[in-house]
């Protein structure tokens, strides 16, 4: 029998007996209803249950940015320059800083700095602000390491030998960029003398060194 | 026109030809060679757990990017490419990435190695861990394996995706009226495997990783579609721009970003150690762990444009050839 007739057969059988339909379609609705709905549901469940985990992941990650606390880290350099020669400076770096955030392997820091640095040939003292990433490793607070770093600050260079020309005891104060890159330090700095007796006016600074 | 059929790498015509093209690879290599050459190793994570941090890393991105967004609320007058220009600024920096910096020094996402210890570990051990001497690669530290939709990642991988991504955008916003969709489309990978090859991969760590290939060209769809498409991801309402909550970095992650499945091209300075330490690793391929992992990503592994190109420049031999670098070369 084709198809269409065995259709029309099956049609005409259900018409001339209403109770059966009627019976049939109770089951469907019972079992089929059932299902769809429970399908319906396990769907909105599904989606419900993504929607929470996104607002919750959304809350914490703002939660961690936004509970931030004040912390300071230590720099520190080796440096080659003129007119300091062979010099080590001392500093520090003052940030605003999540409060979960761990530098041991690894962090980005930004804020100010200050430094004082020691040398055969004067005593400079800087104060600034810069962007660095870098790590403590074991240390907490002291950022032996780092990576990347670049600050722009004031300088006060006091000279005490006179190898060079005039810069004995003179005083200098001017502006210095500071970079360094993996562990790599580069400055250059200018200055201008303060009042002196002296003759030159201005002095170009520029070191190599290690850390920051 | 004839730069982007010329095909494969043809660095020295381009040096020739388009010194406008490689100056700015040129300051790269001097400035900012650290940047991407962070490396990772997705082997060293095989077996262990990581949870999946989809949604942590969706938060962030939702959430810099609005924050971005808001700060500008004021100005009306700005348009969805302005916003963009502003938005980048918050997502990619000079050298290192905001999203990677986040990772590893926050609580959230978890990672491998986790941990000062977990960490020392993994730069003793990782595939560059005992390459040369002094190796330039290892001064810096490895990137950490995540979890993005059950694929495992390196966080550098994310940084690829904002950062090169946006250069990729950049690149075809210059040349998007001068040439037909397709030469685009090959340009910017051929542009992204110039960067790979010179400034932030081969010639600085002796490693050519497609993956990153692949971050970057899924950071370029990711900005063309924060203003073009059916649906912008950048939407304005009332004088306010809007970050779409559709965003999910499961439509960008594909195996393809794991470098422990997509194999990386080795310098031969390096390899010979990469090497041995990659065998190590091969009593592992017949885990049970590591075998479902691979069969996950060979169902969701599919040809990519970033893939079509360098097979081409393999069989016309300007790009050295992955598979002898794969782990399965390498155990057999």
């Amino acid at each position: 029998m084709p198809l269409e007739q065995r259709l029309q057969s099956n049609t005409k059988a259900i018409r001339w007996q209403p109770k059966i339909m009627c019976v049939l379609v109770f089951v469907c609705l019972q079992f089929f209803g059932t299902q769809i709905q429970a399908s319906g549901a396990q769907a909105d469940a599904v989606i419900d249950s993504e929607n929470v985990t996104q607002d919750q992941a959304l809350q914490q990650v703002r939660a961690e940015l936004a509970d931030v606390e004040r912390r300071w880290y230590g720099l520190t350099r080796v440096r080659l320059s003129y007119p300091q020669k062979a010099s080590a400076g001392f500093g520090a770096m003052f940030v605003e800083q999540a409060k979960n955030s761990d530098c041991s392997v690894g962090c980005v820091l930004q804020g100010w700095h200050f430094e004082v640095e020691p040398g055969i040939g004067g005593l400079q003292g800087s104060v600034g602000w810069g962007k660095l990433v870098g790590e403590t490793g074991n240390t907490k607070r002291l950022m032996h390491t780092v990576h990347y770093a670049w600050a722009v600050r004031g300088v006060v260079l006091r000279t005490w030998r006179d190898d060079h020309f005039e810069l004995n005891s003179q005083t200098w104060a001017g502006i210095e960029g500071n970079f360094s890159i993996i562990r790599l330090n580069f400055s250059l700095a200018l200055m201008h003398a303060l009042p002196s007796n002296h003759g030159q006016a201005w002095l170009i600074s520029g070191g190599v060194g290690w850390g920051f | 026109m004839a730069y982007f059929r010329r095909g494969g790498l043809g660095f020295l015509n381009l040096m020739i030809a388009r010194p406008k093209s490689y100056l700015p690879m040129v300051a790269w290599l001097l400035i900012g060679t650290s940047a991407h050459a962070l490396e990772t190793d997705q082997f060293y994570a095989w077996g262990k757990p990581i949870e999946d941090s989809t949604e942590y890393l969706n938060a962030w991105v939702r959430l810099q990017i609005q924050s971005a967004l808001d700060s500008r609320a004021g100005d009306a007058s700005i348009n969805c490419e302005a916003a963009v220009e502003h938005v980048q600024t918050d997502l990619q920096h000079t050298i290192f990435q905001p999203i990677e910096m986040w990772i590893i020094s926050g609580d959230l996402v978890d990672r491998i190695p986790r941990g000062l210890e977990e960490d020392r570990d993994y730069r003793k051990q990782y595939l560059l861990g005992k390459t040369i001497a002094f190796d330039f690669a290892r001064w810096l530290q490895p990137s950490p394996t995540l979890q993005v939709n059950e694929i495992r990642i390196g966080s550098d991988k994310l940084a690829h995706f904002f950062a090169e991504g946006w250069w990729y955008y950049k690149w075809w916003r210059k040349h998007r009226d001068d040439y037909s969709p397709d030469e685009l489309q090959r340009g910017l990978i051929q542009y992204g495997v110039g960067l790979e090859w010179w400034g932030q991969g081969m010639m600085v760590s002796g490693v050519f990783s497609l993956g990153d290939l692949e971050a970057n060209y899924q950071g370029f769809v990711f900005y063309h579609q924060l203003c073009h498409g059916d649906e912008p991801l950048l939407a304005r309402q009332e004088g306010r721009w809007y970050f779409s909550e559709t965003f999910d970095f499961r439509n960008y992650v594909y195996p393809e970003w794991d470098e422990s499945w997509n194999a990386n091209i080795y310098g031969q300075m390096r390899w010979k150690k990469i090497r041995s330490t990659m065998t190590t690793y091969c009593p592992m391929l017949d885990s049970a762990w590591v075998e479902k992992q691979r069969e996950r990503y060979n169902e969701l592994d599919r040809q990519t444009p970033t893939e079509e190109l360098v097979m081409e420049l393999v069989a016309t031999g300007e790009l050295p050839d992955p598979q002898p670098f794969d782990i399965t070369s390498v155990c057999n």
